[in-house]
Formats: structure tokens, sequence, C-alpha cells
């Protein structure tokens, strides 16, 4: 009866108190569709030593957001978010302030990728990876790391922190709403880190992100963003420097050219081996079973600075489909060649000026991170 | 009911459920622990090729710092009952922030490469030193990685003096795997010492 009794006390404490306070966190859904549904919140940094590059950017694409849209800022203190709202001017979204006590650069899009609610009320849980690169030479990196957790404690009701075991950037991952394409340097940096071997890669991959994972053998060494983005219904666009030299005088025959264009460090990059590699990925989309639509793209001779047109943000509102298309003052015939493919894909283009930031080795996509999005399709497989 | 049976049924009752607990409630610790420590990392990444099992560590667990010429040790176990032979690349790149404003750091450059032959007996565990004739640049992220010579096309590039950003993007091929990653970072010198 002692036995019985006790058995029965000690089922009552534990659950009572969650066994010790530390509650199996409920599942996670899938990685958010880049392509599916309408724009709800995004989280932005403002850094203010950035300010003369940011600005122009969110300008231009916070200006052309919807009232019902949030857009949760992160920034080292009040006053540089009031900086933010000044520079801004007018714009109909709501801005919302997550202060942090730490240093941030201004690129949100790496520093976690969300995951939709498990169900109907359910949590949005960030999915930050295991620790940044650089952090041990780049202050502001070290402060990225903490970024979502910040966000969580900030938003406690409908956010929380999960933090992966791997090494990655939430750029290394594009996601539509069947497949995350993951690009090839990802397996580098975790194998025999923190996984044995491919295989296991993909396996936590997949029960992360609950999608099919493609992971691209071979990849420009840059985020997917820079080159490649679903548009959804199994197309994919790529970027193709062949392309986007049309666009640009005076290219010799090997590729190269002067620095002038553009400002590109030594000069457009317009290289067979460079061409190869944004082949490839087109290459892996198409046996992956998508239609490939090439985009122009300049990529310069540094390996990281592009002119890309693939660096986008895509929204649904009501029936119609919009994006938000960066453009380059200088290179208008590049732009306009860009436009025409998005254009000819349905699209409505709502241009976003991006000539005071592609030269720090990102866009648009890079900067704004998207937290939720209303009438995302499901529902999903269990991984 | 006796007392006696009484006290006897209560304290059977009290340890059964200290057991209980005690067994149960470290079970759930650390499930899903959304800002916990993540699992330990690998301590030594090992190369498998040809049956020889490849680590590669600082010479006399140095922590390598900027400035110096780093020492290596190459450390290959035979894991067969035959002889083995294999012919790795060793190649180390850095890579810094162009500036605090970029989103990435810059392409990985070469500092060094090396091709190393081995040969080993069975069973057979070998120890070589392998001393880099290359200052370490202070502020870098460094990397060492390991292939097999023949299976990189790092290794084709490997006659020309300097390897290409491009050429290094596939340094570390499918094969092969970053050994060893550190930063040389230099503390920043305190306002009040700069300006004395």
């Amino acid at each position: 009866m002692g036995v019985v009794l006790g058995l029965l006390a000690g089922a009552a404490i534990l659950t009572l108190t969650g066994g010790g306070g530390k509650i199996p966190p409920p599942p996670a859904g899938p990685i958010l569709s880049e392509c599916d549904g309408q724009l709800s919140e995004l989280v932005i940094h403002y850094e203010p030593t950035a300010k003369a590059s940011v600005v122009p950017v969110y300008r231009d694409f916070l200006g052309a957001l919807a009232s019902d849209v949030t857009v949760h800022v992160v920034c080292p203190s009040q006053t540089a978010f009031d900086e933010l709202a000044t520079a801004l001017g007018d714009v109909k979204c709501r801005l919302s302030p997550v202060v942090v006590s730490h240093p941030v650069t201004t690129w949100s899009r790496d520093r976690w990728v969300a995951l939709a609610p498990a169900s109907d009320g359910g949590l949005t849980t960030l999915w930050s990876p295991r620790g940044e690169a650089a952090e041990e030479i780049w202050p502001a990196r070290a402060g990225d790391e903490r970024v979502g957790s910040d966000l969580a404690a900030a938003m406690a009701a409908s956010l929380r922190a999960l933090r992966s075991n791997l090494y990655f950037d939430g750029g290394d991952f594009l996601a539509d709403s069947e497949n995350v394409f993951v690009v090839s340097r990802v397996l580098p940096r975790n194998i025999q880190h923190t996984v044995n071997s491919r295989d296991e890669l993909l396996q936590t991959l997949a029960c992360g992100l609950k999608r099919h994972v493609i992971l691209l053998d071979t990849s420009p060494d840059h985020h997917a963003g820079m080159y490649m983005v679903s548009v959804g219904g199994r197309r994919m666009l790529v970027g193709d420097p062949s392309l986007g030299r049309r666009y640009v005088k005076s290219a010799g025959d090997d590729g190269a050219m002067a620095e002038g264009f553009m400002g590109l460090p030594g000069g457009p990059d317009f290289t067979l081996e460079t061409q190869h590699l944004f082949d490839a990925v087109a290459d892996q989309c198409a046996a992956a079973g998508y239609q490939v639509t090439r985009l122009p793209v300049v990529p310069a001779r540094d390996g990281r600075t592009y002119l890309t047109y693939a660096n986008v943000l895509i929204d649904q509102l009501a029936g119609e489909r919009i994006v938000y298309l960066p453009y380059y003052r200088g290179a208008e015939p590049l732009n306009a060649a860009a436009r025409e493919v998005w254009e000819s894909l349905g699209y409505k283009v709502r241009p976003v000026d991006c000539t005071s930031i592609y030269r720090h080795f990102g866009c648009l996509h890079c900067l704004v991170n998207v937290l939720k999005r209303r009438n995302q399709a499901g529902p999903w497989r269990d991984w | 009911m006796k007392t006696k049976d009484l006290m006897t049924v209560m304290t059977v009752a009290v340890a059964t459920a200290s057991l209980t607990v005690m067994t149960f409630w470290s079970g759930a610790l650390n499930a899903g622990d959304d800002e916990g420590k993540p699992a330990a990392q690998n301590a030594k990444p090992k190369l498998l090729a040809h049956g020889i099992e490849m680590t590669l560590a600082a010479a006399d667990d140095r922590t390598l710092t900027a400035g110096e010429e780093p020492v290596f040790e190459l450390t290959a176990v035979n894991t067969t009952g035959e002889a083995a032979t294999a012919s790795i690349h060793i190649a180390m790149t850095a890579s810094s922030p162009r500036d605090m404003m970029s989103r990435v750091p810059r392409l990985p450059s070469a500092l060094w490469q090396q091709d190393q032959p081995l040969v080993l007996q069975p069973n057979e565990a070998k120890m070589i030193r392998i001393p880099v004739a290359v200052k370490l640049p202070a502020n870098n992220m460094i990397a060492v990685s390991l292939g097999e010579a023949n299976a990189t096309p790092a290794a084709a590039a490997a006659t020309s003096p300097e390897l290409k950003p491009l050429q290094l993007r596939a340094g570390v091929p499918l094969s092969g795997i970053v050994a060893m990653n550190f930063s040389t970072a230099v503390p920043a010198v305190p306002a009040a010492t700069a300006n004395n």
C-alpha cells in the first residue's frame, strides 16, 4: 500500500511541477515559406553607424508596406530607434522598438529562421545557429548571437527562441512551401564539428526545418538569396552572369574589366568559373523538379559584392503577387532587364533603391527577416 | 490499522515518492532548452581516407596567436590490418571582415598549403610535425582543412604560387573537412594605454 501511495504522490508532484520546471517544448512547425502568404511581422536591425547605408533602403521598403504590417526594430537604444523613425518620416506600417543592451550588426536575415507555430495560436519559434562566424573578432557579430533570445524575451506571448546545434546563417536557407535549399558551405561548417556525416546533417536540418532539404553540392560562396529565389509553383529564379554581362559595356574576352562599373571591387566577374557556379545551382534546381528562369546578375571579382535581383521580398495581397525588387542607380538597363523578368512572371514590382547597401555584401532580403506571414499554406509533413 | 503499521506504510510511501520524483525529474532536464547550451562540438574532426584516420592539431596543444609561425601535428592511424598509403592536402586560409558594416567576412585567402604523403604499416599510428613558415595575420579567422590531395580542386591549383579565391571556395571539398578553426583576435588596447 505504501508503494502505491508513493507512486501516486510522486506522479502528482511531477505533474504539478512539470517535472522540474523543464517541460518539453511544444513542437514547432516548418520554416516559413519565402514566397507564400502576406507579410505580417518583420524584423530589421538599426545600428546608427549604418544610417547612411540602410535608411534609403528602409525608406523605400517600409514606405511601401501597409498599415497592418508590424516591423520590429532591433536597436541598441531608444535614441537609435527614434533616430530611425525620424529619418523614415511618415510610414503606414507600425514600427515597434526592441532595445537590446549590446552591439548588433545591421543584418537581420542571418540571425535566425522563423518556424511557424505547430498549431493555431501556438508560438512562432526562432531557430538560431549555434554560433556566429567571426564573433571573436567582430563584437557586433557576438551581439547578433543574442538577438533570437532578445526577440523572444520581448514578445514572450508569441515567440520562443531555440538554439540549434548546427552552424549556419539564416541566409544559407531558401524555403518555399515544399523544400528548403541549403547552400553548399553549410556542409564544411558542420561536418566533423557538429555532425559526423552528410546524411546526419540532412536529417538534422529536416527535423529542425520540417521541410524536404536539398543541399546544393556546388554554389557560389554566398547566401542563397544573393543568387536564387523561389517564386512558388516549383519555379526558381537563378542569377545568370551572362545575362548581366549584356548590360555591362567593355567586358574583355576573359570577362575581366576595369573596376569602374558601379564600383564593384575588381570589376565584374564574368569568368567561366563563376558562371559555372551559378549554372550549377540552376542545374540542381532543375534536377529537383523546378522550372528555372534566369535573372541577370553582376557578381564582382571579390566574390562578395553582387548587383543582384534575387535578393527580394515577396508578398501576396488580395490575390496579387508583389515583389519588392532592388534597383541600383547607375545600372538602369540592368534594372530594367531584371524588372522585365519579374513582370513576365505576373509580379507587380515595387522598386527599392539599394544603391547605398550593395557594396556591403548584402541587399534588401539580407536586411529584413520575416517573423510572420498571414495565410501561409499548410499542412506540412511530419519529418 | 495499528499506529506502527501506519508509520511503516507512510515511510514506504515517502521513500517511493522521493524515488519516483528523483528518477523522472532529471529526465526532463534540457529537453528543448530554448537557450540551453548546444551539444558538445566534436573535439577533433577526423578525416578518413584509405583506412587512415587523420586529425590535426597545434603542436604541443599551443593556442596559436597572431604573428607566430604555427607548427601542426598530423596524427595518422591506420585502422586496417593492411599497409595503407594516402596523399593529404593541407591548406590554411584566413578571412576577416572588410569593415564592420559588412554582411559577411571577405572570401578566405590562401595562407599556406602542402601535400603530405602518408605510408603506414598495418595498425600503425604516426605523428608528423608540420612547421609552417607563414606568420599568422592578426584579427583573422583561420581555417585549416584536410582533404585527399587528388580529390581537392585546390590541389589542381597547387602548382600556382597563390590560390585564387574562387578555387578556395571549393578548397574544402565534399571529401574533405575543416580540421581546425581559430581566430587571431588581438585585444583592443585600452584608450588610457594607447594615449601614453
